[in-house]
């Protein structure tokens, strides 16, 4: 075993005991505290609390976590810059024009509670992010060229971030709704939601490990990826497509959280040089103990209200690039 | 058997619509190093990159060392290894992880490095004399040891034929005498090299020159002929001359 893999290992494993204790804290904090952990076999409101509320939050912000840290890694990946957000094709705004949408023209009509009993807004959302790649997709007119790719995302992201603001203004309706999700919380998590993370998580963890070796191969530059007997095109539509899945999924369920996807991948590579297969793993559990720290954060710190969950990240997230960008680590990398 | 190892017939590109290569017929002696000499804009790099099928082309490129039965990009990979110019990023990656990448052809999609991948990496990495950075990221290393690296990372592909664009930048002048003697072990033991570089004193230590001006080839010869210095000196202007010194071919600039 090398060096490098002994690291991998290491900070592999410490993810994982941090996460596990992270999760016993998460089951703990809330407005009624650890009580509810104590009287939880004969207290049944105890059990709904911990039980129906703390569990699935705390999960389901790990597994969050776990899909923007993988999604910020295969982003950087594909898109050959540290600097690439998961939500450069456009999910972002995709996922808040569903949500926008939704909430505009079903919320007032008497067919409303059906459609959205049945597709709800994480559903829209999910569908807002995947149509949005999709759009990027089209307009980059396939997947060949990276930089016509992240153009194209940062078109429709601000065209979809126009339109959403004029949805706003014309709906007042839309706003609060909005503000939630822009907000980003783990707070709406239930064991349904859960299970569809932990599935979606399993299949994009997965799938982003057979490819790995197209990001490694695409590190060399394009070029030389193809140089290596690597089919690009229908390679790089596999990735993108395991890419919208995973960022579609976590932003339909916690709303924008800022920062996790780019963040995790950064942290991951300063403390250890890897091959994507590792660092994308090592993203995921980075990612995920992140965002429950986060959550445990926003939970605790102006106990019994809470904090967005999505604001902490932004500003811790903001204050960790600014140190890095100081310490000179940030490398302009070319798309 | 096919004397050639790469033969290009009515090759031409066009790169935003605008035509770069002409109509180029060329071919390339299996275990045998040629050099592409030409100035600036001359269209070499792309021509490198339409050897090695980098670019859409039109004309035809084949490989008359590829078995019947071996196509597809996998086994044209294996045949065929290139490096490129100023290949940037992986900076992240270990001088060991991106030698390995070299061997990508070789292995099964999911599979593990095989003992066989191994010893090719430690072959390459101690070709290059990179072998004692193994663990360094490529970010550490400076601009001639990174050379070195993604020069082992070439060799490690093991392929028959190799193409490489400006392979000498960064490296200092004993290197650069070490790389000479690396192509010249490669092309003794039946490999076949086709380079492009800038410094002409070293291209003129190839087998063979080809001469590329605006995107056409103006001539293909030995290297000692008399024939391939005209075509050099002309199409520099008649800015340098190519005179013998101390037994070696050597370009001096006209002053």
């Amino acid at each position: 075993m090398t060096a490098q893999h002994r690291r991998v290992a290491f900070w592999g494993l410490a993810l994982v005991v941090a996460a596990l204790l992270a999760c016993v804290l998460g089951a703990g904090v809330g407005s009624t505290g650890f009580e509810s952990v104590w009287h939880v076999r004969d207290d049944p409101s105890a059990w709904r609390i911990v039980w129906d509320i703390r569990l699935p939050r705390t999960f389901g912000a790990w597994l969050a976590g776990a899909l923007l840290g993988l999604s910020g890694a295969l982003a950087q990946g594909l898109f050959r810059n540290p600097l690439a957000d998961p939500y450069l094709l456009g999910s972002a705004s995709g996922a808040s024009m569903g949500v926008a949408f939704v909430v505009a023209f079903c919320g007032a009509s008497p067919v409303a509670a059906q459609w959205l009993g049945r597709l709800g807004l994480t559903g829209a959302a999910f569908i807002g992010a995947a149509c949005a790649v999709m759009a990027t997709m089209v307009l980059a007119r396939g997947v060949q060229h990276t930089l016509r790719l992240l153009l194209a995302g940062v078109i429709v992201g601000v065209v979809l971030s126009a339109f959403n603001s004029l949805m706003m203004l014309r709906y007042p309706a839309v706003m609060q709704v909005m503000q939630t999700f822009i907000l980003g919380s783990t707070a709406f998590i239930g064991w349904t939601a859960l299970g569809l993370m932990a599935v979606v998580w399993s299949v994009c963890a997965l799938a982003a490990w057979g490819l790995s070796r197209v990001l490694d191969g695409l590190a060399l530059g394009e070029n030389t990826a193809m140089s290596l007997g690597l089919r690009l095109a229908p390679l790089r539509a596999m990735l993108i497509v395991v890419l919208a899945l995973a960022i579609g999924t976590a932003v339909a369920q916690t709303g924008l959280i800022a920062f996790v996807g780019l963040a995790s991948p950064h942290l991951v590579r300063s403390l250890v040089k890897t091959t994507h297969n590792r660092l994308i793993f090592l993203s995921s559990l980075m990612g995920g103990a992140l965002l429950l720290a986060a959550d445990l954060l926003a939970r605790w710190v102006i106990a019994p209200q809470e904090l967005p969950v999505g604001v902490l990240t932004a500003l811790i997230g903001g204050i960790y690039l600014l140190w890095r960008m100081h310490a000179g680590n940030v490398r302009a990398g070319g798309a | 058997m096919n004397p050639h190892a790469i033969e290009a017939r009515a090759l031409g590109v066009q790169l935003g619509g605008k035509p770069v290569l002409h109509n180029i017929d060329l071919a390339f002696g299996r275990g045998r190093w040629t050099s592409i000499i030409g100035p600036n804009g001359a269209g070499k790099s792309t021509l490198l990159k339409a050897l090695a099928g980098l670019l859409p082309h039109q004309g035809e490129v084949s490989l008359p060392g590829l078995p019947a039965g071996e196509q597809g990009a996998r086994a044209k990979a294996r045949h065929l290894s290139w490096l490129g110019q100023n290949e940037h990023g992986a900076d992240d990656l270990t001088v060991y992880d991106i030698v390995m990448l070299g061997r990508l052809p070789h292995q099964p999609w999911l599979g593990a490095p095989s003992e066989a991948d191994r010893a090719a990496v430690r072959q390459a990495l101690d070709m290059t004399q990179a072998w004692d950075w193994r663990e360094r990221s490529l970010g550490q290393l400076s601009g001639g040891e990174r050379q070195r690296v993604l020069l082992a990372r070439a060799l490690a592909v093991q392929a028959d034929v190799l193409l490489m664009d400006e392979p000498l930048a960064n490296l200092d002048p004993p290197h650069q005498v070490d790389w000479l003697r690396l192509v010249r072990g490669l092309v003794a033991q039946g490999g076949t090299v086709v380079s492009i570089l800038h410094e002409i004193s070293m291209a003129l230590h190839a087998d063979d020159i080809v001469v590329v001006a605006q995107g056409r080839v103006r001539h293909q010869g030995r290297c000692d002929a008399r024939e391939t210095h005209a075509a050099v000196e002309q199409v520099f202007d008649g800015r340098i001359h190519i005179r013998q010194v101390d037994g070696q071919w050597t370009c001096l600039p006209r002053i």
